[in-house]
């Protein structure tokens, strides 16, 4: 038993130990340093830990170590990655594994602390840190939505350097993001007083979908730069080295803007200089051959959105499903090429027949407005003995009333006028009320007059007319005409119907307008019936106007 | 508020004779919002929709300015221009004889004066019946008829002048009519772009119309604009 107990000691004993070590603890931000782990155990893999803030500049670097001290051999493992850190604060590596015998063994963890401006360790670290550096340009401070925008990548080279590497590129949201075809140049040019290789390594085409601000992201490159050692060769020429470097570079802030409000209701989503084209391959045809019709958007803008428009459908024929076709290159002008639908149509009548127009707006962010592009009506003629003319009723010859070509006129200027809100006049409710206030008043008139009879002005002045023109003319009946217009004039003063005249004109106008009234109807009537007692018509006359005037 | 949409009026303008047509066109529609119906108006927006290259609405605005002064010289040329530039259906709707006496009358005055006036002839008349019947002054029953008549002919004049246009104009680029108010029955007629045609009816987003020749169709209505009044067709 206690063999057996010394051996599983023993065997516990022979555990692997992996150690988990850094070349720095306090780090400054862009300062690559190494990160080691090293264990004893031939024929075993390393299960590297997360590198969260952390990111790989090169490595891992693998070696082994065999010693055979006094007969007895150790083994040790190494692995080496070289990191940088992304951004400031205190992280935790996290502890590496490896599986060994169905058995898990882990590290030690690590503490790093990263800080901005940390002085570097030594002057050839230093020097290596200002060795090199990287800009980003924009070709435009602000874009609309679905605008290009190019992200030109600088690196700036104040030594040699090699093995230039991206290690951390701009991440957007909300934009389409592609690397550009793009031939790296050179040149030299004096940067802050010093001679520096400007590298342009990078071209990045930018549309974004969404507004808001681009800017913040950082690109990060490493590269190894060649630093002297401060040493020299046999020879007295002096010693040097690559050390790994890293430099960041942030967007400048560019700012998406919105499409101008409001967007025509019609507006496609499309954001360029675009052509909207719709060819028709023949407009008049047999009835054993087919049409095709291609609708393309072309031109440079966010092809990656656009949509293009469905052909609206002429009568008369079958259009069988379109074929797409698409062509679409970045450049550093933006997205150029094409989409198209190509529509294939097979007639079914004969006749003529209606291409419906069709429509296209887009945005262009060169004149800020929105613009429509039109295909305008087209005619589709077929000839055909076989087919039947269309049953839809009505030639569609008659539907095409006409198409004049634009003539060098314009319309003409605006009009200016004093805008005065409408006044709403509630025409048919008040035409009522009159109508039926007119009613009304027509409607009284019927009405029974309580005592008097009507005599109208101008009915006593045409009674008066016709006794004075009977009278000069002599006539026959002159005396009956005076005798009517007195009983009009007995109406007029409501005793018409009053048995005795005379005592009901005394009552109201006096005795004398009694006795002359009594005058006259007395000869009126003697002359009437005895014409040789005839009055003197003068003096009869005379009275009358007396009397008339009297009442 | 009548200054008020005069500033409008001069920024309007303004805007326009910088090329911010649909800006233009904004700001008269604001100065339409506040209840001013001028032909003017009406006139200055159908150019902004014609600088846009919206012909369809165009020539509903030119129509409409033709409703409030048919004498609106300018609106009939810019109207006979639009017509040149677009394709119509068939023929115009027919002219009833009561719309062409309409526009004869709104030649002369609009429906409100007409109104007015026959109101202020039918006040005398009525003020006239009033005095013969309750005062001793006598006034001859065929004076008071003849004016009676003439009032009630102005009355007529100021209803008949009243605008009852129900016509309306494809303002989409083309407009399918269907046999019956849903897309799966049998296309009838495809009208293009300024196509007019009277409404008889509505139901949901269908439109019933005839058009000039006498056909009938059931269109969506999000394709037409009527003339007058300013609504769309539902």
């Amino acid at each position: 038993m206690w063999v057996a107990l010394l051996l599983s000691s023993a065997l516990w004993g022979q555990g692997i130990e992996i150690n988990a070590s850094s070349s720095r603890t306090t780090v400054g931000l862009n300062e690559p340093f190494r990160l080691t782990w090293s264990w004893s155990a031939r024929n075993t893999n390393l299960t590297p830990p997360n590198f969260e803030n952390f990111i790989i500049v090169s490595g891992p670097y693998q070696s082994s170590q065999t010693q055979i001290i006094n007969g007895s051999a150790s083994f040790m493992r190494k692995v080496t990655y070289e990191v940088v850190a992304t951004e400031e604060g205190k992280f935790t590596i996290p502890e590496a594994t490896l599986m060994d015998g169905g058995r898990l063994y882990k590290s030690n963890t690590l503490t790093i602390e990263v800080k901005e401006g940390v002085k570097r360790k030594n002057s050839l670290s230093q020097k290596a840190k200002e060795s090199f550096d990287v800009k980003i340009l924009t070709s435009k401070k602000e874009v609309y939505v679905g605008e290009p925008l190019v992200l030109l990548m600088q690196a700036h080279l104040y030594e040699p350097v090699r093995d230039l590497n991206i290690l951390q590129a701009p991440n957007f949201e909300n934009v389409l993001q592609k690397e550009l075809d793009f031939e790296q140049s050179q040149r030299s040019e004096v940067i802050d007083g010093k001679m520096a290789t400007v590298l342009d390594f990078s071209k990045r085409l930018i549309l974004p979908n969404k507004p808001g601000t681009l800017g913040g992201q950082e690109l990060k490159i490493s590269g190894k730069v060649q630093v002297p050692t401060g040493r020299r060769d046999f020879f007295g020429m002096p010693l040097t080295k690559f050390v790994q470097e890293v430099a960041t570079a942030e967007i400048p802030a560019v700012k998406i803007k919105p499409l101008p409000s409001p967007k025509p209701k019609e507006f496609s989503g499309a954001v360029g200089d675009l052509k909207f084209v719709r060819e028709v391959s023949r407009k008049t045809i047999s009835g054993e051959e087919s049409i095709t019709i291609k609708v393309r958007i072309e031109g440079t803008g966010n092809f990656n959105t656009i949509a293009v428009p469905e052909l609206n459908e002429p009568q008369g024929f079958d259009v069988y499903d379109p074929k797409y076709n698409e062509s679409i290159r970045y450049t550093e002008r933006g997205v150029r090429g094409f989409k198209e639908y190509e529509y294939l149509l097979v007639p079914q009548f004969k006749g003529e027949f209606l291409l419906p127009a069709m429509t296209f707006t887009y945005f262009n962010p060169g004149s800020e407005k929105y613009e429509t592009l039109r295909a305008p009506i087209d005619t589709l003629v077929v000839e055909s003995n076989d087919l039947a003319a269309s049953p839809q009723g009505g030639s569609p010859k008659d539907v095409l009333k006409r198409e004049v070509q634009n003539i060098d006129e314009d319309i003409r200027y605006l009009q200016d006028n004093d805008f005065t809100p409408y006044v709403e006049i509630q025409l048919k409710k008040w035409s009522w009320i009159v109508l039926v206030l007119l009613g009304l008043a027509w409607g009284i008139q019927a009405l029974p007059r309580k005592e008097k009879a009507a005599v109208t002005v101008s009915r006593k002045k045409g009674l008066k007319r016709q006794v004075d023109k009977a009278f000069s003319n002599k006539s026959q009946d002159r005396y009956g005409l005076m005798l009517n217009a007195l009983e009009e004039l007995l109406l007029e003063q409501g005793i018409g119907r009053e048995a005795n005249h005379q005592e009901a004109l005394e009552n109201s106008k006096g005795k004398e307008v009694a006795d002359n009234f009594t005058y006259v109807k007395e000869r009126c009537q003697l002359a009437q019936y005895a014409p040789g007692s005839a009055a003197d018509d003068e003096k009869l006359l005379t009275r009358f106007d007396a009397l008339w005037e009297q009442m | 508020m009548g200054a008020d949409v005069n500033q409008l009026a001069t920024k309007a303008k303004a805007l326009y004779d910088q090329g911010n047509y649909r800006d233009a066109l904004n700001v008269y529609e604001q100065i339409s919002n506040a209840q001013v119906k001028d032909s003017e108006l009406f006139y200055n927006m159908g150019n902004c929709y014609v600088r846009l290259g919206e012909l369809g609405e165009a020539k509903v605005f030119f129509e409409r300015a033709l409703i409030f002064n048919p004498t609106n010289a300018d609106a009939s040329y810019n109207l006979d221009w639009v017509n040149l530039r677009i394709t119509d259906a068939l023929v115009e709707p027919r002219q009833e004889l009561t719309e062409w006496i309409s526009i004869v009358l709104r030649s002369i005055a609009d429906a409100n004066t007409w109104a007015l006036l026959s109101w202020t002839v039918l006040a005398v008349v009525i003020a006239l019946l009033c005095i013969h019947r309750f005062s001793n002054l006598r006034i001859s029953w065929r004076i008071n008829l003849t004016i009676t008549l003439i009032g009630l002919t102005l009355l007529g004049a100021g209803l008949i002048s009243t605008p009852k246009n129900t016509n309306a104009i494809v303002i989409a680029a083309s407009s399918y009519g269907y046999s019956e108010p849903t897309t799966q029955s049998t296309r009838i007629v495809l009208l293009a772009e300024g196509s007019p045609g009277k409404v008889l009816n509505t139901e949901n987003e269908w439109s019933y119309i005839e058009l000039g020749d006498g056909r009938r169709g059931w269109f969506n209505t999000e394709q037409w604009m009527r003339v007058f009044p300013e609504l769309r067709l539902d």
